[in-house]
This record gives structure tokens, sequence and C-alpha cells, in this order.
């Protein structure tokens, strides 16, 4: 049986016509003539809603008793018994009173569709489990009632019922949703209009979300690549020439309007369009993309094919094109790029933009390259010096040998010629080589000799079209090799733009790569990045290569990088192509530069946060924890001081003694506190000396007071000492065995161990209490955490007593761990490095020599 | 003679609550935690239930909910906590006044 088919009407919020539009449909289609029931329909007492059920057949429902209440739920097996064509289904995302078969509304509804029954259901935004938590942002209150977005999502259908705020507002101030009672206090809560708003443009985007979803598997179904008008598509053909700015404002403007994405295109060609001015097109790229537009670079022969096949494979809508700037000579002869544009572009809408606003005459700037690309001078010179001599060489052989070879095969001889030259030397040297070939051919080889007269009317076609095809030769040659120069030209310079994206995108701080990718790629000698400080001094920000340039005077070039910055190079003078290129790194470089200075400042930004967290950490600490030993001695205190009380003097007696006990301990945490902004501001000053493990085992526990009979102390004598500030030590070790105690069962002794290992001096606390979890292990160690929130901790206070151990511990040069205890518990280890003078024999009185050295 | 249920497990607040109550002729009962503070509650039926929220084995709040599933006696929190939803909550779950510490006797 095939499965029946979901259709979910989906609504931002209660109210906007669900319902409504569900019985209307079950309407329509029972009116047609389809088998339609009423499988649960919640009217909420709403006249309209109830009024459009008109003749249906409803279900009856089922009634459920759950403690005492009396529920009703739809009677699932009275409707698949039924087995309508169609079943009306309110509310997917309603729970079932427990003890129904499913819990969920939702599963009922799968079963009936697994039975081949139609269903028309309903469902509100906020019962969708993956906007629940969004939901409950916006409106503060919790969903509890949620639905799988998957039972939504696989729906055939899902239409969106939707109302504006406003109107929503209107109709529920009109009653039409609640009953008058609740009315204020629904608009005043959940139905504010910002609620509101935000629950429809969450509806919306999830339609629209899933419409893409099937309209892309329709394409992939269907093989559809044409442009398919969604979300509009706008691209911006630019090509650096001035009035680009223009050209990308006014593009961004359609895609804003349009609400669709911008893309802006450059077409890198050979032959026709004139490279743009240095930094124009850097200019445009910066523009569009601060405009929120992305950068595309392509190569193509023909600038209008290539620009349409872009526009299309990103599935444009709209092309964006400044008016032609060519001459109208240019458009003859090798017709309009805009014109061949708008003939390829089919569906795509071609915007041309009239770039001349600016007040500036549409001259385009001269390709210097025109004549020079392709053949250096020193290339030229050569190819001169072979024909001057090879031809005479060659007219020489060939005059002797006049009589063998006949002059077709002379001129092809020559031909050849020119062909080498224009290869070496390009079309001028070919051009000039090949009427001095004519001239030779003509005075020495075609009869009547040594004359410029020919006799034979066949020589003088033979010769005629020797020239021409000299000439066609030569252009063809030089411009062969002119685009091979510049498809070079174009790899190298799009590899080392790749490999600079790569940086950029790879490294944290990409400046180091970008400045010694500058130094291979354009082989310069070392380039820096120069700030002015003060008056007409230079400081150098970063700088690579062999020698440190010290000021732009200094620098074969300089260009200006954003706030008054300057790059400098020394290296040879670049040509303008490759200055282009320069000029893109440098746009990366500043990029760069900005992403510095922006990381400097989230430095700064988060030491200020967690000194400001430190702070509130510390703020909260104090006013809880010292209130705890402060309510003791208030209390101890008033009792003692109230008149009309008798106490007996051992009462008493035990009152001041808490007063003074919990006096110790709140001074034991204002030292703590102290001790812990002392570490953290690194103010602490040290007096370090040699001294013995055991004497700072014993009077950490002399500062420990009564509770340090609950310690089993085995420390040998014969352990090397340590050099270490023992006031340090001894608070670091008291609070890891207050700490150990406060956890430790009452009736199991904490152990505090000493052992050496090597050149290590270790001191374990060991501990049989609950042991700490190993994701813990850190966080223990910080400042004002506390793993439960019980206060039975002793002196230790505020959070505080673990983190001044470490910290002490790592001033004084060693270090504190934590690890499990076998069997239960933790265990700490202090390890310091033994003293030197371990090892050796100590001299008598050598440990008061040294204490006398060291201080 | 009105008896007092004390649960608190500072062992100096607790000795002072004990003196001061009792010279002021109260029975007192003391619990260290909140499981031996719930089932003196059911076996000594104190007339009012000092409590305090930071308890080693349970939150006082929990505490003061279980009281109120089955017993009406008035409870008085003590607490070194002063954030409003702490009290909010505290109040909520059944307790009939909020003191923060440090308190006048």
């Amino acid at each position: 049986m095939a499965r029946g088919d979901l259709r979910v009407y989906l609504g931002a919020a209660p109210g906007v016509g669900k319902t409504f539009a569900m019985l209307n449909e079950g309407r329509r289609r029972h009116d047609r003539g389809t088998d339609v029931v009423v499988g649960f329909v919640e009217t909420h007492g709403r006249a309209r809603t109830i009024e459009q059920i008109g003749d249906l057949e409803q279900i009856p429902r089922r009634t459920v008793e759950y403690r005492g209440g009396q529920f009703e739920e739809m009677d699932l097996d009275a409707v698949l018994a039924r087995h309508p064509e169609v079943a009306l289904v309110d509310e997917l995302a309603h729970t079932n009173v427990p003890g129904s078969r499913n819990e969920k509304r939702w599963q009922d509804v799968e079963e009936l569709l697994e039975a081949g029954i139609d269903v028309v259901s309903t469902v509100n935004i906020q019962h969708l489990e993956s906007v629940n938590d969004v939901v409950e942002r916006i409106t503060g209150v919790q969903q509890r009632e949620t639905l799988p977005d998957e039972v939504v999502r696989r729906a055939n259908q899902v239409e969106l019922v939707d109302s504006t705020p406003e109107a929503l507002r209107r109709r529920m101030a009109h009653g039409n949703i609640y009953k008058p009672e609740k009315v204020d206090a629904a608009l005043a809560n959940y139905f504010r209009p910002g609620n509101l708003a935000a629950l429809r443009e969450l509806a919306l985007l999830w339609v629209a979300d899933k419409v893409d979803e099937s309209l892309q598997r329709y394409m992939e179904d269907h093989g559809i690549t044409a442009a398919w008008e969604t979300r509009e598509r706008v691209v911006v053909a630019l090509t650096g020439a001035p009035g680009g700015e223009h050209l990308v404002r006014r593009a961004s403007r359609i895609a804003t309007r349009a609400k669709g994405d911008l893309l802006g295109v450059h077409v890198r060609a050979g032959e026709g369009l004139a490279g743009p001015p240095p930094g124009a097109l850097e200019r445009h790229r910066s523009l569009l993309e601060d405009l929120g537009g992305t950068y595309h670079e392509i190569v193509g022969a023909d600038p209008s094919m290539a620009l349409v096949d872009f526009a299309r494979a990103e599935r444009a809508t709209q092309l964006v094109m400044g008016s032609s700037r060519r001459s109208r000579w240019g458009s003859l002869l090798r017709g309009s790029v805009i014109n061949r544009v708008v003939r390829a572009s089919g569906d795509i809408d071609v915007h041309i933009i009239s770039t001349r606003e600016e007040g500036e005459e549409p001259v385009r700037p001269r390709n210097p390259r025109r004549f020079s690309l392709g053949v250096s001078p020193q290339r030229q010179t050569a190819a001169a010096v072979f024909a001057l001599l090879a031809l005479p060489i060659l007219t020489i052989v060939l005059t002797n040998a006049r009589d063998t070879v006949t002059l077709g095969s002379d001129l092809l001889l020559y031909l050849l010629l020119i062909v080498v030259i224009a290869a070496i030397g390009g079309a001028w040297v070919a051009g000039a080589a090949a009427v001095a070939a004519f001239l030779l051919v003509n005075w020495f080889l075609t009869p009547p000799i040594h004359t410029f007269t020919i006799s034979d009317g066949e020589n003088v076609l033979a010769l005629t079209v020797f020239l021409v095809v000299a000439a066609v030769v030569s252009a063809l040659v030089t411009s062969a090799a002119r685009r091979a120069l510049e498809a070079a030209r174009a790899r190298s310079e799009a590899s080392s733009l790749v490999r600079l994206a790569g940086a950029l995108l790879a490294e944290d701080d990409p400046l180091p790569s970008i400045m010694h990718q500058l130094i291979s790629t354009f082989s310069l000698r070392s380039v820096a990045v120069l700030r002015p400080v003060a008056t007409n001094g230079w400081s150098v920000e970063v700088h690579a290569g062999e020698a440190v340039i010290q000021r732009p005077e200094d620098a074969t070039a300089t260009t200006e990088l954003p706030d008054d910055a300057v790059f400098a190079y020394v290296g040879p003078n670049l040509s303008g192509d490759d200055r282009r290129v320069l000029n893109a790194f440098v746009a990366q470089l500043a990029v760069a530069l900005a992403g510095r200075a922006l990381r400097a400042e989230a430095s700064t930004a988060v030491a200020v946060a967690e000194a400001d967290a430190l702070r509130t950490a510390l703020l909260r600490a104090v006013s809880h924890d010292l209130r705890t030993p402060l309510a003791s001695i208030k209390a101890s205190a008033s009792t003692l001081l109230a008149d009309d009380l008798h106490l007996d003097d051992e009462t008493v007696r035990q009152l001041h003694q808490t007063i003074d006990e919990e006096v110790d301990r709140l001074n034991e945490i204002v030292s703590n506190l102290l001790a812990m902004s002392r570490l953290q501001v690194g103010a602490l000053q040290l007096a370090s000396t040699d001294v013995g493990i055991d004497e700072i085992v014993g009077r950490a526990l002399v500062s420990l007071g009564d509770r340090a009979g609950g310690v089993v102390v085995d420390v040998p004598d014969s352990l090397p000492r340590v050099h270490v500030d023992p006031a340090l030590a001894e608070r670091a070790l008291a609070n890891v065995v207050d700490n150990a105690l406060a956890w430790s069962p009452p009736d199991v002794p904490v152990r505090v161990e000493g052992a050496v290992v090597g050149d290590q001096v270790l001191l374990r606390v060991i501990d049989r209490g609950p042991g700490i979890a190993p994701a813990d292990r850190d966080r223990v160690f910080q400042p004002f955490q506390r793993l439960s929130d019980s206060h039975n901790r002793g002196g230790a206070g505020v959070g505080l007593g673990l983190a001044v151990a470490r910290g002490f511990t790592e001033a004084i040069g060693g270090e504190l761990q934590l690890e499990d205890t076998p069997g239960g518990g933790a265990t700490m280890t202090f390890s310091y490095r033994a003293s030197a003078s371990y090892g050796e024999p100590e001299p008598p009185g050598g440990t008061a020599r040294m204490r006398v050295e060291s201080s | 003679m009105s008896k007092v249920l004390v649960i608190e497990d500072e062992a100096p607040l607790r000795r002072a609550l004990r003196i001061f109550l009792e010279a002021h002729d109260y029975q007192v009962v003391l619990a260290a935690t909140g499981q031996e503070g719930l089932d003196l509650a059911a076996h000594e039926h104190p007339d009012v239930v000092i409590l305090d929220l930071g308890l080693p084995d349970m939150d006082g709040v929990s505490v003061a909910t279980a009281l109120r599933g089955w017993s009406t006696t008035p409870i008085v929190v003590l607490s070194a906590r002063d954030a409003e939803p702490v009290k909010v909550a505290a109040l909520d779950a059944g307790a009939d006044d909020y003191v923060t510490k440090p308190f006048a006797m």
C-alpha cells in the first residue's frame, strides 16, 4: 500500500489561522468528493474555526483518565478502522496523555500515513526542535512540546500560514484567538510585536530552507543548469578602468535592493583589454569586498564569453558592466564586448552602467606593453646582429649555387631565416630583415642580376608573395611569443597570489610569510614596513631580508599603506606588471597589519576581561565566604553581650573560643587573598635559603593548630635540603594539608610523606577523600574555584588555598601536581630541586655559611 | 517549651546558636547535614527549623522542598548568599523567612 501524503500548515504563532486553513482545505476536498474526516481538531472555542468544520465527519475522540483528570485524545484506532482518504489532525507537536499508544501525536500521524491515509496537519514554528532554543531566547518561554524537524521536512508539502504581527495582534485584541480575560496578558507577553516579528522571520526562514532544499533536489534530478531565479545574484565585471568605483557601488545597490549576492569578476585576458592601471583594480576589489561582495578572477581569451560563462556558472541573474571605453575603431575591428555579452547572456539581465559620471574623459590608458611586451631590447639587438651576419652569408652561398638552386628554393631558405629572426627579435627586426632579403634576392639572384629590375613576371610575383608571407609569419611568431610570455607571467602571478592567499588563511600572523614571499617572488634584497614616529623619524614595524631598511629614503621604492605606514623595499627596479602584483601583495600586507593590530587589541581586551572575571569572582567569594566566619563571630559576640542572658563560665569560654578560632580563620582567608593578589601582580619577593623539608612540614603543621591532629607525618631526616623561601613553602604546604583535611573522612588521617627521586625532593600529601575527577584537575588550582559548594573546607576559605599553594610553589621554583591516591582519594605532590650542596659531604657549619651567602 | 531544629554545617555557628537559643529556654536539636536534618525533623517534630543553604550533602533549597512535602513547620533560612534569585528560590521552596549572614541575635 502506498504511503499517504502529509501536508503541513506551518505557523509562526498561535492564532495565525493554521487550523482554519486546514479545515478549509478539508472542506474543499470534501466538496470535490474526497472522503475527508476530522481526526482531531483543536478549535480553542474560536467561532470562525468551529464554523469551518461544517458538515465534515468527525471521528469521536477517545477520553483518557489520568491522575484524576479527563483528557481527550484522537482515537487512532477508530480513524484507522474508518480508513478515510484524508484525515485532518491538528497540532502535530502535541504530546499524548501518558498511557496512550504513542508518546506524541506525530507518531499517530505516522501510523495513519503508513496505512495509506493522507494527512493534513498543523504545527507552530516554536515546536520545531532545531529552533527551540532560539524561540526560548526570543520569547523567554520554554517549549516542552517539541517535534523533530525531520517529520515536517519529510512532509510532501509544507505551507506557511503567514500573518503580519500587527494583523495578529489586532485579531487577538478582537478576541478571535483567546478569550477576552486572557487577551491583555497575551498581548503584553508572548504576543509582543518584537516576538511575533522574530517568530515570523524564523518560520519564513525555515520554509525558505525547505524550499531551497527541494529546489536543489529538483534541479539535480532534472539536470537543470540554466540560471534559476530563486535569489538574485549580481555579477559585476571589473576592468580596473576609471569609473570602476561607481560601477561597483551601482552593482552593490542593485544587489542590496534585490537582497541578493554580489560577485565581482575580473577577466584576465591576453589580447584586447588593456592592463588596468596599477592599484585601480585593487581599489575596486577592496571596495567590492567592503560592500559585502566576493572577488573572482578568471582567465579567458575572449572576455565576453568568459564573463557570460562565469555568470552562468555562478547562477547569476544580473550582470552589471561599465559602458565601453573602446574607440569606435576598436569596436569596429574587434566587436564590442558589451554587444557580445548581451547576445550571449540568454536569460541573465545585463545592466550597462555609464562610467563617465565622474567627470573624467573616457580615455583608456595606453597599453605600455603593446610595443614592448614579448621582446626585450637585448633580444632585438641579438636578432639584428644575427640578421646582419646570416643574410650576407646565405646570399653568398646561394649566389655561388645559382645554377643548381631555383629561385623558389632560395626564397624558402630566406623565409626560414626570417622566421628564426622573428622568433628571436620580434616583428620589427623580422620585417626589416624581410625587406633586406627582398632587396638581396632582387639584386643577386633574379635575372637580370645586379640590377633592381626583374625581367620575369613570375619572379615578381614570387618575390612579392615572399615579402607578404615573411611579414605575416613574423607577426604571428611575435604574437605567439608574446602570448606565451603573458601566459607564463599570469601563471606565476596566479601561483604566487595563491600562495599568498594560502598564507593569509592558514596562519595566525601571516605578516612574516608575506614578507618572505615578497622577497622570493620579486628577488628583492630586503623589505620593511615603516611607521613614522614623532618628528621625521621612522620605526621599523616588520622587516625581512639582508639589511634592515631604516628610512624610506634608503629604499629602492616605497608604497603607501593605511595609517601613514610605508612599505619599502630594496632590490631591482620592478616593471609595471610586477608592480601590479606587488601592489596585490601590499594590499594583503595592509590586511595582515590590520589583523595584527586587531589581535593586539583583542589580547588586551582578553586580559581586561580576565581581570574583570577575577574581580567578580573575588567579590562573590568575599561576599559569600567571609560571611561564614563572620556569622559565627557575630552570633557568639551578640550572645555574650546580651544582658538578659545568664551564661555559665564554661559557655562563656566556649563562645570566646569560637570568636578566637573564627578570627584566626578570617585572618587566614585574608592572608590568602593578599597572597593571591601579590602572586597575580607578580610582586612576590623571595627570601630563599637552604632549608630541610622536615622543618617546612613541622612549621606548616604548627600553623594549622588543632586541625593538624589528623595528620600522620613520614618525612625522614635524611632528605636533602632544598633551596626555597621557607615561608612560602610552608604556606603552600599548609594550604594543601588543610584542603586534604577538609576532604578526608574524619576518621582517616591525611599522610604527609617525603622521598627523594634523582635530584628532586618529593613531598606527598595523601588523602582518602572523594578524589578529583581528571576533568577538574586543572580547575582546582584556579583562584575562587570550588568543586562543590560545601562550607566544610576548613581555613582555606574562598577556594584560594590550592591556587595560592601552586602559585607559591612555582614562585619558589617547585612544582605541585595532583594525582589519584591508589584506592581512592587525591595525592598532591610537591617537587623541589635538591639544594646544590646535596651529595657533597656537608662541612661543619656549612648550612649557616650558605644561608649567609644567599641572603 | 518550644523546640528548634538547627540545620547548619558550620560547627562554630551551630554552637553559638545552641547557646543563644538554650539561654532563651528553647529546646535545641542540632543537625550538620541536610539528610540528618530531615531525619530529625521527622522524629523530633520541631516547632521551627533554622536552615543553612550551603550544606555538604544537599542544597538547603532541596531540604526545604523535601520538608514541605509533609510538614508545615516554619522554616527560617540562614545563608551567606544574598543574591535575589537565591532568596526567591528559597522562599518559593517553602521557606518562611530569609536571614542573611552575618546576623545579630
